[in-house]
């Protein structure tokens, strides 16, 4: 194995869960999950050649797989009729249990998935413990508009997991 | 709720299901995905294909000129079914997982229900393509043969030859593509499970 795919390799394994995680607030059932994590990891590794050393990798990482996630929506809308036929979904929900068993993290998760795309983006890099600037190179806006945007997030989802009907239990 | 305080917990929260062992199976797949040139993905294949299929086609002629009888017909018909409609489903099927990231629905349904009689997917794969072989060198042995009376031994040779060379082509080449969608078929698989 060459030391290009070696080092693809060990990207991949450290930052598993961040995919996972990503995936998980950009998809609506578990196969899109897996369907999107594959994507994105298929590429990370188109780009890998790409890298320049300038950012981070992780800020790499995380500028390809939100677009690529963006882009998954996209398609995602121009074939809605991709539904699954009940039995099946059903296999595919026991393969793959709830995202948390922490009540706030499921009430947190339907809460972000409320959220407009760029939103859903920056509150997933802040959760990730990115700094503002981090943030802004990886969605292309300044370090302010982060950080007001930000402001602005919290707010949102404080209003929505305080409605009285909100999501999951 | 206060979000900076859920950043641990959040970060908690990781991929259930496939196995480390699975997933690593699963990039590497990708990986050997980048080796492929578009020719080689995409055109050489069909090509190959449609030769398997041609040399297929013309040897069942030759088995209706030279069996006319009803049993021999309907052999030839069942052949057809099993050399042609099988393999084609099946690989329009994976063309179209290729082209688009995404198993056809009615792929996923039949890989639910074989696994729900404790089959895997790919062993059931492993069987089509192990029967398509057979068949396919049954053809590429036993039809010149049944010339061999009117052919003389060079052309005879000839028809075998060429036979024998598109199904090593075909048959590698299937090899390859299958061996090349384990891991990530076997990915979906397990997700099914």
């Amino acid at each position: 194995m060459s030391n290009k795919e070696e080092a693809y390799l060990q990207l991949m394994r450290d930052n598993r869960a961040r995919i996972y995680r990503i995936a998980r607030v950009y998809s609506n059932n578990p196969q899109d999950v897996k369907d999107l994590s594959q994507e994105i990891a298929y590429q990370v590794w188109k780009s890998f050649d790409s890298f320049r050393n300038e950012s981070a990798r992780s800020t790499w990482l995380h500028r390809i797989a939100i677009n690529t996630a963006l882009q998954y929506l996209r398609r995602q809308k121009r074939r809605p009729d991709q539904t699954w036929p009940e039995g099946l979904e059903m296999v595919a929900e026991e393969a793959a249990p709830p995202a948390s068993n922490d009540r706030e993290i499921r009430q947190l998760m339907h809460a972000i998935q409320q959220l407009k795309e760029l939103d859903k983006a920056i509150v997933l890099l802040y959760l990730e413990e990115k700094s503002h600037a981090e943030i802004s190179a990886i969605v292309n806006l300044s370090v302010s508009n982060v950080g007001t945007r930000i402001q602005r997030i919290k707010q949102k989802l404080n209003r929505i997991l305080t409605e009285p009907n909100h999501g999951p239990r | 709720m206060d979000l900076d305080s859920l950043k641990g917990k959040w970060k908690d929260l990781q991929p259930a299901g496939a196995s480390d062992s699975l997933a690593e199976a699963n990039l590497k797949g990708i990986i050997g995905r980048r080796y492929n040139g578009l020719f080689v993905r995409m055109a050489l294949p069909k090509v190959l294909i449609a030769l398997g299929y041609l040399y297929w086609g013309l040897f069942l002629t030759v088995f209706f000129h030279f069996f006319p009888t009803a049993l021999l017909q309907t052999l030839a018909i069942g052949a057809i079914a099993l050399l042609v409609v099988i393999p084609v489903l099946n690989l329009t099927a994976f063309f179209r997982y290729y082209r688009t990231g995404r198993l056809s629905l009615p792929v996923g349904d039949a890989m639910a229900i074989v696994q729900r009689r404790g089959r895997s997917f790919m062993q059931t794969q492993y069987f089509l393509f192990a029967l398509n072989l057979v068949l396919m060198a049954l053809l590429v042995v036993l039809v010149p043969l049944v010339y061999a009376e009117d052919l003389g031994p060079g052309t005879m040779a000839t028809a075998m030859g060429i036979g024998a060379v598109l199904l090593a082509l075909v048959s590698g080449w299937m090899w390859r593509f299958y061996r090349r969608k384990i891991h990530r078929i076997n990915a979906f698989a397990e997700n099914m499970r």
